[in-house]
């Protein structure tokens, strides 16, 4: 039987914390989502360039590397969700959302279908550098395809 | 500005915080490192690999590790579950793991590879202060053992496995044994839900 070891451990994070000084939690919380937005520009600005890269990868090697140009894929969508999301791009974030869904279940022994995830890449590009007027149209696109694969992954 | 579900002028000092911050995508890091930086921490460590990392984790004392699922070399899940097993002290500081695309196998797999926390895409600077807040009064201890590294990820009590007497000193037994006192009346069970005001 293998043995446990359980203990306590100093709580270093609020020894600091609590030492007098600092800030209110409020003060915190609008300090950092001042920050946050004093970079909006520049993030948004490297949405786009990642979804060039996007375009770029998923024109790559779908043979023999397929698994790598999907987990490449995988990257680029994650990072743009993560960042359009911050910045409340809801469509960009869903689409990217959306490409993940289906690259995960590809890479986990699926079929892989290139058309939808070529469609998806589209959509990105047209969501990240603000091309799409009709962003609802883009989206609900993409829902169709996702509905059609994820559910038929699950 | 989001309404902060905490008290108003509850304080937190961050500012000589040693706060590691670790992510793949430059974007996504200097998003966490602007976050942490508001919150006044003077100088959040940034890094966009786990090599790189690791050789802070080998040079400071850290307060506080943030890790994105995804880094430049390896993931976040395997760079936690080097942390826990560093042999550093700060092994044992706490780690969020952050995720964009979240899956549940994921969240399984970060709080296995031993985080603190698994926070979800978007990371408002409101969640993220919670989070800090419930680690400042963390009551969890810590486990080693062969197969797991990290904070004790038990959070309910219920005893040994069915057949099994137990083997640590804290855990609860799976019989109920006979009532010590009798059992109480229902209008006295009523009076517990029914606080009343106390003479002095």
């Amino acid at each position: 039987m293998s043995v446990a070891r359980i203990f306590k451990v100093e709580n270093r994070l609020a020894k600091v914390a609590r030492s007098p000084g600092g800030k209110t939690v409020e003060e915190a919380v609008r300090g950092a989502e001042q920050r946050i937005e004093s970079v909006r520009e520049q993030c948004i600005a490297a949405l786009a360039t990642k979804a060039d890269q996007l375009a770029v990868l998923s024109a790559g090697d779908r043979g023999a590397g397929a698994q790598d140009t999907m987990k490449g894929l995988y990257n680029i969508s994650n990072a743009i969700f993560g960042v359009a999301c911050v910045y409340e791009l809801d469509a960009l974030a869903e689409a990217a959302c959306s490409l993940c869904d289906l690259l995960h279940g590809f890479r986990n022994g699926e079929t892989i279908n290139w058309s939808a995830v070529d469609v998806h890449v589209d959509g990105i590009r047209l969501l990240a550098t603000g091309r799409s007027e009709g962003a609802l149209s883009v989206l609900a696109g993409l829902r169709k395809v996702r509905a059609r694969f994820v559910s038929a992954q699950s | 500005m989001s309404t902060v579900p905490f008290r108003r002028q509850e304080r937190v000092n961050l500012s000589t915080a040693e706060v590691l911050i670790v992510g793949g995508d430059a974007d996504g890091l200097e998003i966490l490192a602007q976050m942490f930086a508001g919150f006044g921490v003077h100088t959040p460590r940034r890094c966009a690999a786990g090599a790189e990392a690791m050789t802070v984790v080998g040079e400071r004392d850290l307060n506080l590790v943030v890790v994105d699922s995804q880094l430049a070399d390896t993931d976040g899940y395997d760079f936690i579950s080097w942390l826990r097993r560093c042999g550093s002290p700060n092994a044992w500081a706490p780690a969020i793991l952050v995720t964009g695309h979240t899956t549940s196998s994921q969240i399984f797999r970060g709080r296995d590879a031993g985080a603190s926390f698994v926070v979800r895409k978007p990371v408002l600077p409101l969640v993220m202060m919670q989070r800090i807040i419930w680690l400042l009064s963390d009551p969890r201890a810590f486990v080693t053992s062969p197969g797991y590294c990290g904070p004790d990820r038990r959070v309910r009590s219920i005893g040994p496995p069915v057949g099994m007497k137990g083997r640590r000193h804290d855990d609860l037994s799976v019989e109920v044994g006979e009532a010590k006192t009798p059992n109480l009346e229902q209008d006295e069970i009523d009076a517990l839900f029914q606080p009343k005001a106390i003479s002095r």
